[in-house]
């Protein structure tokens, strides 16, 4: 993962201490932040697919686990996912992370971007 | 009884008198009986909606709690941490700057639909009335200027 974008990433994570997790989906391929495991990651990328088939875009949903709470956001340039503590507000969610998506899609080309997160 | 709804109690035996206000009310409960629909139906004010649903409940035609009558009981509750004072200056400031002078009268009103004061208001809903005061602003660039500001400011200083 080249480092400008796995910063704003890990910044956005490690400066909202209600974030958990969060999970980048482009086509087919997804990068998570931190490592959510696979079983979690075999969830979320049901979610995605269910998410892609089922939503028109620019959609939003958030549902809640019984230790967690998860914002699902759809743009034309891909699927994000917010995973958060449970007592957090909605609205500090649906703020906080929309304004980090919006700041990431337009950082450059976005298809680009996307691609460095593979590169090692 | 859930908040703000109000239950007909069935199987009187003795006879009732309505008042037309009472008999208007209990017309009314029959398509809005959530009572936060039925008070924005409600035009007449002499009586009172309040006043029709005591007198109902007084004739033990219906269940009302009046309590139920304070708005948004959830938010009022909810006092453990406060707004600091500079927090309203700086709403203030930010939605004049997309608004206009009229920044005052709607944050006023977004704080009615709160039914909570400024000095009572609870930190934790600080983002939803960021929210509720953002839609008021047509210009979606001055609404996501808006949004950055207060929620930086919210980050930093609450």
């Amino acid at each position: 993962m080249k480092s400008k974008f796995k910063k704003k990433l890990t910044l956005f994570v490690e400066e909202n201490g209600f974030v958990t997790s969060v999970l980048i989906n482009n086509k087919d391929k997804s990068v998570a932040y931190p490592d959510i495991g696979e079983e979690k990651n075999r969830f979320f990328q049901e979610m995605i697919s269910f998410f892609k088939n089922n939503t028109g875009e620019n959609a939003h949903i958030l549902f809640y686990s019984q230790d967690s709470c998860v914002y699902m956001l759809k743009t034309n340039k891909g699927v994000y996912i917010c995973e958060c503590q449970r007592n957090t507000s909605p609205s500090q969610i649906k703020m906080e992370f929309n304004t980090f998506v919006e700041d990431f899609e337009n950082q450059g080309n976005f298809s680009s971007l996307f691609s460095t997160f593979f590169d090692r | 009884m859930a908040d703000g709804s109000v239950e007909l109690i069935p199987n009187r035996e003795q006879e009732v008198t309505l008042t037309p206000h009472e008999w208007q009310l209990l017309a009314m409960l029959f398509k809005n009986p959530d009572l936060n629909t039925l008070r924005t139906v409600w035009t007449t004010d002499n009586p009172s909606l309040d006043e029709t649903l005591n007198q109902l409940k007084e004739k033990r035609l219906i269940k009302y709690d009046a309590t139920d009558n304070q708005p948004n009981k959830e938010y009022i509750q909810d006092d453990s941490a406060k707004v600091p004072s500079n927090f309203w200056k700086k709403l203030e400031e930010e939605l004049s700057k997309a608004i206009g002078p009229i920044a005052t009268l709607v944050i006023d009103d977004k704080l009615d639909e709160f039914g909570i004061s400024k000095e009572h208001f609870p930190q934790k809903y600080l983002y939803t009335l960021v929210e509720k005061v953002e839609v008021e602003i047509s210009d979606q660039s001055d609404r996501k200027q808006f949004q950055r500001a207060m929620l930086d400011f919210i980050k930093q200083r609450v």
